[in-house]
């Protein structure tokens, strides 16, 4: 009997939900990851529950105490109102976030769409999906942002749909690509030969074999979504004042800055942590995904 | 041991290699888990050192450590190592490169994988005199290039010298392979496994280009897994198994009276006409394969329909199929033109030819993935290829195939056991007869139950082919298309898998259409053999008539360049 494939007995014996998978995986996972899953949680907290981390009401106006540097009552100072800006930036998380994943996810979602059409409809189908999205490439995303702004107002949701249209065609090459792979592959001819009717091959075997390195890019994209908003914000496409959304307090905090550069550098720091974190997670889930770390028992 | 013949000027006993107890690890230390270990030998002008060994012997990292490219974290430890009188042990990098190109040329495996894509010929070939500075000028160095091409036997050097790799053939790209390993004219040429891409007749001239390179004074080092080639151009041989040499002699004696058992196994595992009705690899005890599947598949296929005269119909029937496509430049070339055949109930059809002969897509016509320009299958007296995909689906079950790469054809996220499953579950919708059934499956093919929960990813190659294969039995066909079922396999494996189709052949009394290049795998198992070239069908016959006593020309110089052991009693090679 021809032997195993070496180094892969043990992989079977390390038993799912164990102590001892719990600590391998632990081990495996590194320290910056950890550190950034942790930014995250308290980015997701702020999101769902401002009220834990606000010190102060975002909106209650001080005036007595307008454009104070960071102390210990105000941990992030205060702006030319007096109000807090910890409590403006926590209050700011939600909207950072669900913009960064909604819009992400519409994206993503309608990229699958355009995706499947265009990879296995056929010559014509392709062709046409295809000019499509080299038209939209060709806009860059601020114009086509002003253009949604324009035409529907702005709002979180004109801000999702800009955003979600900028970056959407760019998944959608990609995965047309995947697809288009895939289809080709040896085991959905080998499917084919089985005798399994086409949509039944389509959901078992390509979708999720194409959309495998989906899950990472979404990660990542939500990084870069989130600086879209904050972009979208800073130049007044976005959410109308005063709400604390961070590109937004950005805008703001720029007359200040020789005064008061802690208007600009905190929601700045927000900003940048929270991408930081959700593309660290991103390419660790990616290196899962493809293989290149895996939960070993040494 | 001098060979008769050699024409060298240094004298015959300079050893231009001296390897001693050579040690090579990847681990920690040189004594951590050693790839190659204890491997001796000695080079000598005009010899060629045969090193013969199955996947993971060592053979390759071997060689690449005389060049100094056995890798970046790679200890290399012996009592003795030296080229050209040089002692390479402490070598770095710069001391190597003074050696490489100049001294010691390497010809790899795939020349379309070693020849940058991006550049010409005769940049890729110009590379070594332009990098050791042998000529001032660009017009030299082409010049040199056109000479070497010209030696090596690519038509219209000069022409092909500017052209890019991937517009050169597969023979052309692997003799300018060897042109730019011997432009630097070094005194030993390392050849890793030169002739496993290439067709037969192909293969046969670059097998005679070594041959003559050996024989102008250079001393060659070539490395294979196929007995055949070794025995045709080594004078001595070492045989590598584990990292480890476990034989090693003069090369005739080495093939016809073998001392160490794994010797014996190897060229006891090469299929041929010789070997056909035995088995290839010790086998385990005759494998009982479970009454239940038996029984089925015999019930299955007592249904056989007969014809006007009483005479069961064929299983398969192609009737002047042809079939054409477009290529990438727009020119429509015909890839299948009138290929007619029949194959009958239990009956093994093996198609040789060439790549681009068209007995791939000969394959896809008849499992009815494309569909004929012109002409018909039949399955089973039924018509096949001329109805709809959808009238087609349900009698699927009836033809399965087994692929050369089973890893692509397997859903990398799948198990094991959900690749078999896949194919059962058509007629068996019970969950724990299903899991009977699989297990039955995996019994036939001899795979170990617990290899359920495995992913393709996780088994060895030969584990994995027997997986297709228990995928291809499970529906309980009349028809098994094998398309180069063992190519990609070691020897011993190959004999193991090979046995193993022939084992379920008498007893599922399946019919195989089994289309492979290797003409001894072939001879082995088929009892009629087609041979295709161009899309046509040249020859057809019984596989001993249309093997050893071939009819057309073109069968005589396929069967004559295919390199054969010299076994006892039969002649070296077979006279066209």
């Amino acid at each position: 009997m021809s032997a195993v494939a070496p180094g892969y007995d043990h992989v079977a014996e390390l038993r799912f939900g164990s102590w001892k998978y719990i600590r391998a995986f632990a081990r495996s996972v590194p320290v910056g990851v950890w550190i950034s899953a942790l930014f995250l949680l308290l980015f997701i907290i702020s999101g769902v529950a401002p009220a834990v981390f606000e010190t102060h009401g975002p909106l209650q106006e001080n005036l007595t105490a307008t454009l104070k540097a960071p102390s210990f009552s105000h941990l992030f100072g205060t702006d030319q109102l007096g109000r807090d800006t910890f409590s403006r930036v926590v209050a700011g998380t939600g909207q950072s976030l669900v913009i960064g994943f909604v819009a992400t996810a519409l994206a993503v979602l309608a990229a699958i769409v355009l995706g499947l059409i265009a990879g296995l409809g056929g010559k014509w189908a392709d062709g046409v999906i295809s000019r499509l999205l080299e038209v939209m490439f060709a806009f860059p995303v601020l114009l086509l942002a002003l253009l949604v702004v324009v035409v529907f107002g702005d709002s979180i949701t004109t801000e999702i749909g800009a955003v979600a249209l900028g970056t959407a065609p760019g998944y959608a090459r990609m995965l047309r690509g995947q697809l288009i792979s895939v289809r080709d592959t040896g085991y959905v001819e080998s499917a084919r030969v089985v005798g399994h009717p086409f949509g039944k091959i389509v959901w078992q075997h390509i979708l999720p074999n194409a959309i495998r390195p989906l899950v990472a890019l979404y990660t990542l994209g939500v990084g870069q979504a989130v600086i879209w908003a904050s972009g979208l914000s800073f130049l007044g496409l976005g959410v109308p004042p005063p709400s604390p959304e961070w590109g937004a307090l950005l805008d703001s905090g720029r007359d200040y800055v020789t005064a008061a550069w802690w208007l600009e550098v905190t929601p700045g720091l927000a900003i940048v942590i929270l991408a930081l974190s959700v593309t660290v997670i991103g390419r660790h889930l990616q290196a899962r995904l493809e293989g290149r770390i895996r939960v070993d028992a040494s | 041991m001098s060979l008769p013949g050699t024409q060298t000027s240094s004298p015959a006993d300079e050893r231009l290699v001296r390897v001693e107890s050579l040690k090579v690890s990847f681990g920690k230390t040189v004594d951590h888990n050693p790839v190659v270990c204890g491997v001796s030998f000695t080079l000598r002008p005009g010899r060629a050192l045969g090193i013969v060994g199955e996947s993971g012997s060592g053979k390759s990292v071997t060689a690449r450590s005389l060049l100094g490219l056995a890798g970046r974290n790679a200890k290399v430890a012996a009592d003795r190592f030296e080229i050209l009188g040089n002692d390479v042990l402490g070598y770095g990098d710069s001391a190597w490169r003074r050696l490489r190109g100049l001294d010691l040329g390497l010809v790899s495996q795939d020349a379309l994988v070693s020849l940058d894509q991006l550049r010409r010929v005769s940049q890729e070939v110009g590379e070594g005199p332009r990098i050791h500075k042998m000529y001032k000028r660009k017009q030299e160095i082409f010049e040199r290039v056109v000479e070497l091409l010209d030696q090596v036997g690519v038509p219209d050097a000069a022409v092909k010298a500017r052209q890019l790799p991937h517009e050169l053939s597969g023979g052309q790209r692997q003799r300018a392979l060897i042109a730019s390993a011997l432009a630097l004219d070094p005194t030993v040429l390392i050849a890793d496994e030169p002739t496993t891409a290439l067709d037969a007749t192909v293969q046969a001239q670059v097998l005679e280009l070594l041959a003559r390179t050996r024989d102008s004074g250079k001393a060659l080092i070539i490395i294979s897994h196929d007995l055949a080639v070794i025995s045709q151009l080594a004078d001595e041989v070492i045989v590598m198994r584990s990292g480890e040499v476990v034989e090693r002699g003069v090369a005739a004696e080495i093939f016809t009276s073998p001392k160490h058992e794994y010797t014996q196994k190897l060229l006891d595992a090469v299929p041929s006409g010789h070997s056909r009705g035995s088995r290839l690899a010790p086998s385990e005890a005759p494998r009982l394969a479970t009454v239940g599947e038996i029984r089925v598949v015999r019930e299955h296929h007592a249904k056989l329909r007969l014809d006007a005269n009483g005479t069961p119909l064929p299983v398969l029937k192609a009737h002047g199929l042809v079939k054409s496509f477009v290529g990438p430049d727009g020119v429509r070339r015909v890839v299948v033109d009138d290929v007619s055949f029949e194959l009958r109930a239990g009956e093994t059809l093996g198609i040789v030819g060439e790549s681009g002969s068209g007995k791939s897509t000969t394959a896809k016509l008849v499992l009815g993935l494309e569909v004929p320009d012109r002409g018909d299958v039949l399955l089973g007296g039924d018509p096949w290829s001329a109805i709809k995909e959808r009238k087609r689906r349900p009698r699927r079950s009836d033809i399965s195939i087994v692929y050369q790469d089973p890893l692509s054809s397997f859903d990398p996220r799948w198990t094991v056991e959900r690749v078999i499953g896949d194919t059962v579950a058509r007629d068996v919708s019970d969950g724990s007869a299903r899991r009977t059934r699989i297990n039955d499956l995996l019994d036939l093919v001899s795979l170990p139950v617990h290899l359920r929960r495995r992913r393709p990813l996780e088994l060895s190659g030969g584990q994995r082919q027997r997986v297709a294969i228990a995928r291809a039995i499970a529906p309980s066909p009349r028809v098994i298309v094998c398309d180069e079922p063992v190519s990609a396999l070691d020897v011993s494996i190959q004999a193991q898998v090979l046995d193993l189709l022939v084992d379920l052949r008498d007893q599922l009394d399946v019919s195989y259409l089994f289309i492979s290049h290797d003409l001894g795998v072939v001879h082995h198992v088929s009892d009629r053999v087609l041979v295709m070239q161009d899309g046509r069908i040249v020859e057809e016959g019984h596989a001993d008539e249309v093997l050893h006593n071939p009819r057309e020309e073109y069968t005589r110089k396929l069967v004559s360049a295919v390199p054969r052991l010299k076994v006892p009693g039969a002649s070296a090679r077979v006279v066209a």
